[in-house]
Protein backbone atom coordinates (compact mmCIF):
# COMPACT_ATOMS: atom_id res chain seq x y z
CA UNK A 1 0.00 0.00 0.00
CA UNK A 2 1.42 3.42 -0.81
CA UNK A 3 2.16 5.72 2.57
CA UNK A 4 -0.43 8.22 1.04
CA UNK A 5 -3.16 5.77 1.34
CA UNK A 6 -2.38 5.11 4.52
CA UNK A 7 -3.43 8.32 5.52
CA UNK A 8 -7.06 7.61 4.58
CA UNK A 9 -7.22 4.34 6.67
CA UNK A 10 -9.36 3.61 10.26
CA UNK A 11 -7.76 3.40 12.83
CA UNK A 12 -8.62 -0.11 13.77
CA UNK A 13 -7.28 -0.98 10.53
CA UNK A 14 -3.62 1.41 11.38
CA UNK A 15 -3.96 -0.37 14.60
CA UNK A 16 -4.28 -3.76 13.84
CA UNK A 17 -0.83 -3.45 10.86
CA UNK A 18 0.83 -1.30 13.34
CA UNK A 19 0.80 -4.21 16.13
CA UNK A 20 1.97 -6.66 13.17
CA UNK A 21 4.73 -4.55 12.36
CA UNK A 22 3.44 -3.79 8.36
CA UNK A 23 3.15 -0.41 9.18
CA UNK A 24 5.57 1.94 10.81
CA UNK A 25 4.60 4.57 13.09
CA UNK A 26 7.61 6.61 11.84
CA UNK A 27 6.14 5.71 8.18
CA UNK A 28 3.04 7.28 9.24
CA UNK A 29 4.34 10.24 11.25
CA UNK A 30 6.99 10.91 8.26
CA UNK A 31 3.22 10.57 5.44
CA UNK A 32 1.49 12.81 7.26
CA UNK A 33 4.17 15.68 7.99
CA UNK A 34 4.74 14.65 3.76
CA UNK A 35 1.22 15.61 3.25
CA UNK A 36 1.03 18.52 5.70
CA UNK A 37 3.84 19.81 3.26
CA UNK A 38 1.31 19.41 0.22
CA UNK A 39 -1.45 20.96 1.53
CA UNK A 40 -0.72 23.25 4.24
CA UNK A 41 0.04 26.44 2.59
CA UNK A 42 -3.24 26.82 0.96
CA UNK A 43 -5.48 25.25 4.08
CA UNK A 44 -3.68 26.45 7.03
CA UNK A 45 -4.93 23.70 9.22
CA UNK A 46 -1.78 23.97 12.15
CA UNK A 47 -0.90 26.74 14.05
CA UNK A 48 2.39 24.27 15.08
CA UNK A 49 3.57 21.01 14.39
CA UNK A 50 5.63 18.87 16.26
CA UNK A 51 7.35 16.84 13.87
CA UNK A 52 10.43 16.23 15.16
CA UNK A 53 9.01 15.16 18.66
CA UNK A 54 6.58 12.91 17.08
CA UNK A 55 9.42 11.32 14.87
CA UNK A 56 10.90 10.85 18.32
CA UNK A 57 7.62 9.36 20.11
CA UNK A 58 7.14 7.17 17.04
CA UNK A 59 10.16 5.25 17.08
CA UNK A 60 9.84 4.81 20.92
CA UNK A 61 6.41 3.66 20.28
CA UNK A 62 7.94 1.14 17.53
CA UNK A 63 10.69 -0.23 20.02
CA UNK A 64 7.91 -0.79 22.43
CA UNK A 65 5.68 -2.93 20.13
CA UNK A 66 8.51 -4.72 19.19
CA UNK A 67 9.19 -5.66 22.64
CA UNK A 68 5.77 -7.17 23.04
CA UNK A 69 4.43 -3.71 25.32
CA UNK A 70 1.63 -3.26 22.82
CA UNK A 71 -0.29 -0.50 25.01
CA UNK A 72 -3.87 -0.43 22.45
CA UNK A 73 -5.84 1.16 19.20
CA UNK A 74 -3.88 3.76 19.34
CA UNK A 75 -0.34 2.70 20.17
CA UNK A 76 2.07 4.56 17.41
CA UNK A 77 -1.08 6.43 15.83
CA UNK A 78 -0.48 10.37 15.15
CA UNK A 79 -3.27 12.60 16.92
CA UNK A 80 -3.23 16.36 16.12
CA UNK A 81 -5.21 18.79 18.97
CA UNK A 82 -6.99 21.71 19.02
CA UNK A 83 -5.06 24.63 20.05
CA UNK A 84 -7.32 25.15 23.27
CA UNK A 85 -5.76 22.23 25.02
CA UNK A 86 -3.27 22.37 26.86
CA UNK A 87 0.45 20.40 25.60
CA UNK A 88 3.08 20.14 28.46
CA UNK A 89 5.79 21.80 26.83
CA UNK A 90 4.75 22.98 22.98
CA UNK A 91 3.06 26.34 22.59
CA UNK A 92 -0.48 26.56 23.05
CA UNK A 93 -2.09 29.72 21.90
CA UNK A 94 -5.82 29.54 22.67
CA UNK A 95 -5.87 31.30 19.11
CA UNK A 96 -4.86 34.23 20.55
CA UNK A 97 -2.22 36.82 20.25
CA UNK A 98 -2.06 37.34 23.56
CA UNK A 99 -1.04 33.47 24.85
CA UNK A 100 1.45 33.34 21.54
CA UNK A 101 4.57 32.47 23.38
CA UNK A 102 2.54 30.37 26.14
CA UNK A 103 3.90 27.33 26.67
CA UNK A 104 2.07 25.24 30.15
CA UNK A 105 3.34 22.91 31.89
CA UNK A 106 0.93 20.52 31.71
CA UNK A 107 -1.48 18.31 29.62
CA UNK A 108 -5.14 18.76 29.27
CA UNK A 109 -6.45 15.47 30.53
CA UNK A 110 -7.79 14.43 27.34
CA UNK A 111 -3.81 14.94 26.09
CA UNK A 112 -2.46 13.00 28.81
CA UNK A 113 -4.77 9.91 28.25
CA UNK A 114 -4.13 10.20 24.57
CA UNK A 115 -0.27 9.93 25.18
CA UNK A 116 -1.07 6.95 27.91
CA UNK A 117 -2.36 5.21 25.41
CA UNK A 118 0.67 5.38 23.32
CA UNK A 119 -1.08 8.32 20.79
CA UNK A 120 2.03 10.49 18.90
CA UNK A 121 1.22 14.35 19.29
CA UNK A 122 1.87 15.41 15.26
CA UNK A 123 0.46 19.16 16.12
CA UNK A 124 -1.45 21.68 17.40
CA UNK A 125 -4.80 22.63 15.24
CA UNK A 126 -6.01 26.15 14.77
CA UNK A 127 -8.46 27.47 16.55
CA UNK A 128 -10.95 30.16 16.12
CA UNK A 129 -10.06 32.92 19.07
CA UNK A 130 -10.62 31.38 21.90
CA UNK A 131 -13.04 29.21 20.35
CA UNK A 132 -15.56 32.82 20.65
CA UNK A 133 -16.52 31.97 16.98
CA UNK A 134 -16.82 29.74 13.81
CA UNK A 135 -15.02 30.80 11.05
CA UNK A 136 -11.51 29.74 12.62
CA UNK A 137 -9.03 32.20 10.16
CA UNK A 138 -6.72 31.86 9.03
CA UNK A 139 -7.69 28.37 7.81
CA UNK A 140 -9.81 27.52 5.01
CA UNK A 141 -11.85 24.44 4.00
CA UNK A 142 -10.12 21.67 1.97
CA UNK A 143 -13.26 21.07 -0.21
CA UNK A 144 -13.36 24.84 -1.05
CA UNK A 145 -10.77 27.34 -0.18
CA UNK A 146 -12.72 29.99 -0.38
CA UNK A 147 -14.88 28.80 2.41
CA UNK A 148 -14.62 28.62 6.18
CA UNK A 149 -13.77 25.35 7.63
CA UNK A 150 -16.48 26.50 10.46
CA UNK A 151 -15.22 26.51 13.80
CA UNK A 152 -14.26 27.09 16.96
CA UNK A 153 -12.10 23.19 15.93
CA UNK A 154 -12.08 24.16 12.21
CA UNK A 155 -8.65 23.57 11.99
CA UNK A 156 -8.85 19.67 13.42
CA UNK A 157 -11.92 19.10 11.00
CA UNK A 158 -9.95 20.55 7.95
CA UNK A 159 -6.79 18.69 8.58
CA UNK A 160 -8.90 15.31 8.72
CA UNK A 161 -10.64 16.50 5.48
CA UNK A 162 -7.52 17.17 3.57
CA UNK A 163 -5.63 14.45 4.66
CA UNK A 164 -3.40 15.88 6.87
CA UNK A 165 -4.79 14.50 10.19
CA UNK A 166 -5.40 10.74 10.90
CA UNK A 167 -7.59 11.64 13.99
CA UNK A 168 -8.16 14.67 15.89
CA UNK A 169 -9.58 16.27 19.06
CA UNK A 170 -11.83 19.43 19.66
CA UNK A 171 -14.19 21.25 21.80
CA UNK A 172 -18.12 22.46 21.66
CA UNK A 173 -19.60 25.00 23.61
CA UNK A 174 -22.28 26.05 20.99
CA UNK A 175 -21.56 23.35 18.04
CA UNK A 176 -17.96 23.75 17.94
CA UNK A 177 -16.99 20.57 17.13
CA UNK A 178 -19.92 19.79 15.06
CA UNK A 179 -20.17 22.83 12.75
CA UNK A 180 -16.43 21.81 11.32
CA UNK A 181 -17.29 18.43 11.29
CA UNK A 182 -20.37 19.35 8.97
CA UNK A 183 -18.72 22.22 6.79
CA UNK A 184 -15.63 19.74 6.20
CA UNK A 185 -17.57 16.43 5.45
CA UNK A 186 -16.03 14.46 8.36
CA UNK A 187 -17.31 12.98 12.00
CA UNK A 188 -17.86 14.98 14.87
CA UNK A 189 -18.64 13.65 18.02
CA UNK A 190 -19.94 15.58 20.85
CA UNK A 191 -20.18 13.49 23.62
CA UNK A 192 -22.72 13.90 27.29
CA UNK A 193 -21.47 16.53 29.06
CA UNK A 194 -19.55 14.72 32.44
CA UNK A 195 -18.16 11.88 29.95
CA UNK A 196 -14.88 13.60 29.06
CA UNK A 197 -12.81 15.30 30.89
CA UNK A 198 -12.12 19.70 30.22
CA UNK A 199 -9.68 20.28 32.21
CA UNK A 200 -6.49 21.69 30.43
CA UNK A 201 -8.70 23.07 27.88
CA UNK A 202 -9.20 27.16 27.97
CA UNK A 203 -13.16 27.63 29.16
CA UNK A 204 -15.35 29.37 26.63
CA UNK A 205 -18.44 28.60 29.29
CA UNK A 206 -17.72 25.92 32.07
CA UNK A 207 -21.74 25.02 31.79
CA UNK A 208 -21.62 24.28 27.87
CA UNK A 209 -18.18 23.14 27.21
CA UNK A 210 -17.09 19.74 25.83
CA UNK A 211 -14.42 17.46 24.50
CA UNK A 212 -14.49 15.39 21.72
CA UNK A 213 -13.11 13.81 18.61
CA UNK A 214 -13.19 15.11 15.62
CA UNK A 215 -11.99 12.35 12.56
CA UNK A 216 -12.52 10.54 9.67
CA UNK A 217 -14.85 7.84 9.94
CA UNK A 218 -16.89 7.16 12.93
CA UNK A 219 -15.29 3.74 14.44
CA UNK A 220 -12.22 6.26 14.73
CA UNK A 221 -14.42 8.36 17.02
CA UNK A 222 -15.71 5.48 18.98
CA UNK A 223 -11.60 4.44 19.55
CA UNK A 224 -10.71 7.92 20.55
CA UNK A 225 -13.76 8.08 22.69
CA UNK A 226 -12.53 4.87 24.39
CA UNK A 227 -9.64 6.33 25.33
CA UNK A 228 -10.47 9.55 26.66
CA UNK A 229 -13.99 9.21 28.36
CA UNK A 230 -14.28 8.94 32.17
CA UNK A 231 -13.88 10.26 35.16
CA UNK A 232 -11.44 13.12 36.20
CA UNK A 233 -10.83 15.08 39.62
CA UNK A 234 -9.56 17.81 37.76
CA UNK A 235 -12.79 18.14 35.83
CA UNK A 236 -15.87 18.24 38.41
CA UNK A 237 -18.38 17.78 35.80
CA UNK A 238 -17.24 14.33 35.43
CA UNK A 239 -19.23 11.40 36.90
CA UNK A 240 -17.99 8.20 37.73
CA UNK A 241 -19.69 5.90 35.32
CA UNK A 242 -18.65 2.41 33.47
CA UNK A 243 -17.28 3.02 30.49
CA UNK A 244 -18.57 0.72 27.59
CA UNK A 245 -16.25 -0.56 25.10
CA UNK A 246 -17.64 1.77 22.23
CA UNK A 247 -15.96 -0.10 19.20
CA UNK A 248 -17.23 -3.09 20.08
CA UNK A 249 -21.11 -1.84 20.26
CA UNK A 250 -20.67 -0.53 16.97
CA UNK A 251 -21.04 -4.55 15.57
CA UNK A 252 -25.19 -4.29 17.75
CA UNK A 253 -27.52 -3.95 15.01
CA UNK A 254 -29.71 -1.08 14.00
CA UNK A 255 -32.54 -2.67 13.42
CA UNK A 256 -35.46 -1.82 15.59
CA UNK A 257 -34.57 1.54 16.91
CA UNK A 258 -36.54 4.42 16.94
CA UNK A 259 -35.55 7.56 15.31
CA UNK A 260 -37.33 10.82 15.91
CA UNK A 261 -37.40 13.54 13.61
CA UNK A 262 -38.85 16.97 14.77
CA UNK A 263 -41.32 18.62 12.69
CA UNK A 264 -40.20 22.14 14.22
CA UNK A 265 -37.60 24.05 14.85
CA UNK A 266 -34.70 21.85 12.98
CA UNK A 267 -36.12 21.73 9.68
CA UNK A 268 -37.05 25.65 9.26
CA UNK A 269 -35.13 27.75 7.18
CA UNK A 270 -32.73 24.84 5.99
CA UNK A 271 -31.41 25.29 2.57
CA UNK A 272 -33.40 22.98 -0.07
CA UNK A 273 -30.21 21.02 -1.18
CA UNK A 274 -29.57 20.52 2.69
CA UNK A 275 -32.85 19.61 3.97
CA UNK A 276 -32.84 17.07 0.47
CA UNK A 277 -29.74 15.02 1.81
CA UNK A 278 -30.97 14.78 5.49
CA UNK A 279 -34.42 13.43 3.86
CA UNK A 280 -32.24 10.65 1.99
CA UNK A 281 -30.33 10.17 4.66
CA UNK A 282 -33.73 9.40 7.12
CA UNK A 283 -34.72 7.63 4.13
CA UNK A 284 -31.43 5.15 4.26
CA UNK A 285 -31.91 4.70 7.88
CA UNK A 286 -35.17 3.44 7.68
CA UNK A 287 -34.27 1.03 4.62
CA UNK A 288 -31.57 -0.29 7.72
CA UNK A 289 -34.18 -1.24 9.51
CA UNK A 290 -35.37 1.76 12.19
CA UNK A 291 -37.81 3.33 12.56
CA UNK A 292 -39.01 6.96 11.72
CA UNK A 293 -41.63 8.91 14.42
CA UNK A 294 -42.11 12.83 14.24
CA UNK A 295 -41.86 14.47 17.44
CA UNK A 296 -42.18 17.89 18.63
CA UNK A 297 -38.73 19.53 20.25
CA UNK A 298 -40.54 21.27 23.37
CA UNK A 299 -39.65 24.83 24.43
CA UNK A 300 -36.74 25.96 21.87
CA UNK A 301 -37.13 29.75 23.00
CA UNK A 302 -36.41 29.13 26.20
CA UNK A 303 -33.69 26.56 25.11
CA UNK A 304 -32.29 29.19 23.51
CA UNK A 305 -32.87 31.71 25.35
CA UNK A 306 -30.81 29.80 28.97
CA UNK A 307 -28.08 28.83 26.15
CA UNK A 308 -27.40 32.45 25.39
CA UNK A 309 -27.40 34.18 29.13
CA UNK A 310 -24.83 31.53 30.36
CA UNK A 311 -22.27 31.25 27.28
CA UNK A 312 -22.70 35.11 26.91
CA UNK A 313 -21.95 35.63 31.18
CA UNK A 314 -19.72 32.97 31.24
CA UNK A 315 -17.65 34.49 28.06
CA UNK A 316 -17.56 37.97 30.10
CA UNK A 317 -16.97 36.29 33.47
CA UNK A 318 -13.69 34.14 32.42
CA UNK A 319 -12.46 36.69 30.12
CA UNK A 320 -12.66 39.67 32.13
CA UNK A 321 -9.41 40.18 33.71
CA UNK A 322 -7.26 39.24 30.74
CA UNK A 323 -9.30 41.76 28.78
CA UNK A 324 -9.37 44.52 30.86
CA UNK A 325 -5.33 44.45 30.40
CA UNK A 326 -5.02 43.33 26.71
CA UNK A 327 -8.49 44.25 24.75
CA UNK A 328 -6.27 45.56 22.01
CA UNK A 329 -5.16 42.55 21.65
CA UNK A 330 -8.46 40.62 20.69
CA UNK A 331 -10.34 40.00 17.46
CA UNK A 332 -13.10 43.28 17.06
CA UNK A 333 -16.23 40.34 16.82
CA UNK A 334 -14.80 38.23 20.13
CA UNK A 335 -14.53 42.15 22.17
CA UNK A 336 -17.90 42.73 20.83
CA UNK A 337 -18.92 39.07 21.80
CA UNK A 338 -17.25 39.25 25.62
CA UNK A 339 -18.67 42.77 25.94
CA UNK A 340 -22.24 41.81 25.36
CA UNK A 341 -21.98 39.21 28.45
CA UNK A 342 -21.60 41.98 31.25
CA UNK A 343 -25.59 43.12 30.32
CA UNK A 344 -26.74 39.85 31.28
CA UNK A 345 -28.06 40.05 34.76
CA UNK A 346 -27.23 37.69 37.61
CA UNK A 347 -31.14 36.92 37.20
CA UNK A 348 -31.46 36.06 34.02
CA UNK A 349 -27.70 33.92 34.34
CA UNK A 350 -29.04 32.21 37.45
CA UNK A 351 -32.88 31.44 36.26
CA UNK A 352 -31.07 29.73 32.87
CA UNK A 353 -28.76 27.74 35.35
CA UNK A 354 -32.49 26.82 37.03
CA UNK A 355 -34.28 26.48 34.21
CA UNK A 356 -31.78 24.07 32.34
CA UNK A 357 -33.06 20.92 33.97
CA UNK A 358 -36.50 21.55 33.49
CA UNK A 359 -35.55 22.35 30.06
CA UNK A 360 -33.79 19.38 29.74
CA UNK A 361 -36.47 17.27 31.34
CA UNK A 362 -38.44 18.01 28.04
CA UNK A 363 -36.67 17.32 25.72
CA UNK A 364 -36.04 13.99 27.27
CA UNK A 365 -40.24 13.60 27.55
CA UNK A 366 -40.16 14.41 23.81
CA UNK A 367 -37.76 11.35 23.31
CA UNK A 368 -39.03 9.12 25.22
CA UNK A 369 -40.60 6.53 22.39
CA UNK A 370 -37.33 6.82 20.57
CA UNK A 371 -33.60 6.41 20.53
CA UNK A 372 -31.89 8.73 18.71
CA UNK A 373 -33.50 12.30 17.07
CA UNK A 374 -32.41 13.26 13.54
CA UNK A 375 -31.67 17.17 12.47
CA UNK A 376 -29.52 18.54 9.79
CA UNK A 377 -26.30 19.57 11.26
CA UNK A 378 -26.44 22.93 9.81
CA UNK A 379 -29.30 24.51 7.84
CA UNK A 380 -26.01 25.41 5.23
CA UNK A 381 -23.25 24.40 3.27
CA UNK A 382 -19.90 25.78 4.39
CA UNK A 383 -20.60 29.72 3.95
CA UNK A 384 -18.00 32.19 1.90
CA UNK A 385 -14.95 33.48 4.06
CA UNK A 386 -16.05 36.82 4.20
CA UNK A 387 -19.97 36.15 4.70
CA UNK A 388 -21.54 37.46 8.17
CA UNK A 389 -25.07 36.55 7.22
CA UNK A 390 -27.03 33.67 6.25
CA UNK A 391 -29.17 33.58 2.92
CA UNK A 392 -31.69 30.68 2.66
CA UNK A 393 -34.28 31.24 0.20
CA UNK A 394 -35.42 34.77 1.05
CA UNK A 395 -34.62 33.81 4.87
CA UNK A 396 -31.70 36.31 6.29
CA UNK A 397 -29.91 35.26 8.99
CA UNK A 398 -26.85 36.19 11.40
CA UNK A 399 -24.44 33.82 10.20
CA UNK A 400 -23.52 32.64 13.89
CA UNK A 401 -26.83 32.17 15.15
CA UNK A 402 -27.44 30.01 11.61
CA UNK A 403 -24.27 28.18 12.93
CA UNK A 404 -25.44 27.41 16.21
CA UNK A 405 -29.38 26.89 16.45
CA UNK A 406 -29.17 23.05 15.84
CA UNK A 407 -26.27 22.50 18.22
CA UNK A 408 -26.53 24.52 20.64
CA UNK A 409 -29.99 22.96 22.28
CA UNK A 410 -27.61 20.23 22.84
CA UNK A 411 -25.28 21.83 24.47
CA UNK A 412 -27.35 23.09 26.96
CA UNK A 413 -29.03 20.12 27.57
CA UNK A 414 -26.17 17.86 27.63
CA UNK A 415 -27.30 15.01 25.47
CA UNK A 416 -24.48 13.54 22.91
CA UNK A 417 -24.50 14.39 19.56
CA UNK A 418 -22.96 13.56 16.36
CA UNK A 419 -22.22 15.17 12.53
CA UNK A 420 -21.68 12.96 10.06
CA UNK A 421 -21.63 13.50 6.39
CA UNK A 422 -24.25 12.41 4.56
CA UNK A 423 -23.98 13.68 1.04
CA UNK A 424 -23.08 17.16 -0.96
CA UNK A 425 -24.58 19.99 -3.15
CA UNK A 426 -24.18 20.64 -6.19
CA UNK A 427 -20.78 22.55 -5.80
CA UNK A 428 -19.17 19.63 -4.23
CA UNK A 429 -19.96 20.80 -0.92
CA UNK A 430 -20.59 18.47 2.29
CA UNK A 431 -23.84 18.57 4.06
CA UNK A 432 -24.11 16.91 7.58
CA UNK A 433 -26.61 15.25 9.75
CA UNK A 434 -26.60 15.49 13.34
CA UNK A 435 -27.48 12.26 15.19
CA UNK A 436 -28.47 12.79 18.94
CA UNK A 437 -28.95 10.31 21.56
CA UNK A 438 -29.81 10.34 25.54
CA UNK A 439 -27.32 10.79 28.08
CA UNK A 440 -24.88 8.75 28.33
CA UNK A 441 -25.80 6.38 25.34
CA UNK A 442 -22.48 7.57 22.95
CA UNK A 443 -23.05 3.69 21.74
CA UNK A 444 -26.55 4.22 20.39
CA UNK A 445 -25.80 7.45 18.40
CA UNK A 446 -22.18 6.14 16.79
CA UNK A 447 -23.77 2.87 16.24
CA UNK A 448 -26.44 4.74 14.08
CA UNK A 449 -23.73 6.48 12.29
CA UNK A 450 -21.61 3.75 12.03
CA UNK A 451 -24.39 1.70 9.92
CA UNK A 452 -25.38 5.24 8.33
CA UNK A 453 -21.74 4.85 6.61
CA UNK A 454 -21.53 1.45 6.01
CA UNK A 455 -24.54 1.98 4.26
CA UNK A 456 -23.15 4.86 1.50
CA UNK A 457 -20.39 6.01 -0.03
CA UNK A 458 -20.18 9.26 0.88
CA UNK A 459 -16.90 9.39 3.75
CA UNK A 460 -15.09 8.21 0.65
CA UNK A 461 -15.23 11.20 -1.48
CA UNK A 462 -11.65 12.97 -0.84
CA UNK A 463 -11.07 16.64 -1.03
CA UNK A 464 -8.94 17.29 -3.96
CA UNK A 465 -5.88 19.51 -2.01
CA UNK A 466 -3.82 21.17 -3.50
CA UNK A 467 -6.27 21.83 -6.25
CA UNK B 1 -35.49 44.66 29.60
CA UNK B 2 -38.03 46.52 27.68
CA UNK B 3 -36.27 50.42 28.10
CA UNK B 4 -33.08 48.67 26.67
CA UNK B 5 -31.87 51.91 24.58
CA UNK B 6 -28.55 52.72 23.03
CA UNK B 7 -28.18 55.76 26.06
CA UNK B 8 -28.20 52.95 28.42
CA UNK B 9 -25.85 50.40 27.16
CA UNK B 10 -23.59 53.84 26.59
CA UNK B 11 -23.98 54.27 30.26
CA UNK B 12 -23.58 51.03 31.32
CA UNK B 13 -20.13 50.71 28.55
CA UNK B 14 -18.85 53.51 31.11
CA UNK B 15 -19.71 52.19 34.75
CA UNK B 16 -17.93 49.04 33.53
CA UNK B 17 -14.82 50.83 31.94
CA UNK B 18 -15.70 48.25 28.66
CA UNK B 19 -13.55 49.33 25.97
CA UNK B 20 -15.96 49.88 23.31
CA UNK B 21 -14.44 53.34 22.08
CA UNK B 22 -16.08 54.63 18.91
CA UNK B 23 -19.41 55.10 17.74
CA UNK B 24 -19.20 51.60 15.39
CA UNK B 25 -18.45 49.59 18.22
CA UNK B 26 -21.06 51.17 20.61
CA UNK B 27 -23.37 50.57 17.51
CA UNK B 28 -22.43 47.00 17.29
CA UNK B 29 -22.47 46.45 21.24
CA UNK B 30 -25.94 47.53 21.03
CA UNK B 31 -26.99 45.15 18.43
CA UNK B 32 -25.04 42.60 20.33
CA UNK B 33 -27.06 42.86 23.05
CA UNK B 34 -29.93 43.12 21.66
CA UNK B 35 -29.68 40.17 20.25
CA UNK B 36 -28.96 38.48 23.40
CA UNK B 37 -31.95 39.80 24.63
CA UNK B 38 -34.11 38.85 22.17
CA UNK B 39 -33.30 35.36 23.17
CA UNK B 40 -33.22 35.80 26.86
CA UNK B 41 -36.15 36.94 27.42
CA UNK B 42 -37.74 33.61 26.58
CA UNK B 43 -36.11 32.32 29.76
CA UNK B 44 -39.12 34.19 31.48
CA UNK B 45 -41.79 31.42 30.09
CA UNK B 46 -40.25 28.68 31.80
CA UNK B 47 -42.33 28.23 35.33
CA UNK B 48 -39.73 28.27 38.14
CA UNK B 49 -39.85 27.27 41.96
CA UNK B 50 -37.91 27.86 45.15
CA UNK B 51 -37.17 24.50 44.72
CA UNK B 52 -35.67 24.79 41.30
CA UNK B 53 -32.15 24.61 42.42
CA UNK B 54 -29.46 24.93 39.40
CA UNK B 55 -27.26 22.73 41.19
CA UNK B 56 -29.65 19.84 39.94
CA UNK B 57 -28.71 19.84 36.40
CA UNK B 58 -25.73 17.27 36.84
CA UNK B 59 -27.43 14.85 39.10
CA UNK B 60 -30.54 15.33 36.85
CA UNK B 61 -28.49 14.37 33.71
CA UNK B 62 -26.55 11.32 35.78
CA UNK B 63 -30.15 9.46 36.80
CA UNK B 64 -31.24 9.67 33.37
CA UNK B 65 -28.31 8.01 32.26
CA UNK B 66 -28.23 5.38 34.58
CA UNK B 67 -32.20 4.74 33.58
CA UNK B 68 -31.17 4.38 29.92
CA UNK B 69 -28.32 2.13 30.59
CA UNK B 70 -30.72 -0.37 33.09
CA UNK B 71 -32.92 -0.08 30.40
CA UNK B 72 -30.29 -1.34 27.69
Amino acid sequence: MKKSNLLYERLTTLASKIREGEVSPRGLVNALLERIKETEDKVKAYVTLTGEEARRTAEKAEKEIQRGQYRGLLHGIPVSIKDLMDTKGVKTTYGSRIFRENIPNEDATVVKKLKEAGAIMLGKTNTHEFALGGITPPTRNPWGLDRIPGGSSGGSAAAIAAGSALTTLGSDTGGSIRIPASYCGVVGLKPTYGLVSRAGVFPESWSLDHVGPITRYVEDSAVMLQFIAGYDEKDPATRKRKIPDYVADLQNSVEGLRAGVPRNHFFEHVDREVLSAVRQAIKVLERLGMSIHELTVPAIDGIMGAYTALDSAEVAANHRRIYAEHAHEYMYESKVYIEAGFFISATQYIDSLRARPKLTAQVLEAMKDVDVMLTPSQPIVAPKIGEKEAFIDGYKEDLMLTMVRFLAPFNLTGLPALSICCGFNSDNLPVGLQIIGKPFQESTVLRVGHYYEQATEWHKRLAKVPL
Amino acid sequence: MKDLSKELVKSIVELLDLKVADEKSLKDLFGAVQGNYSFVKAIEDTILTPSDDPMLYVRYLQEAGDRESEEE
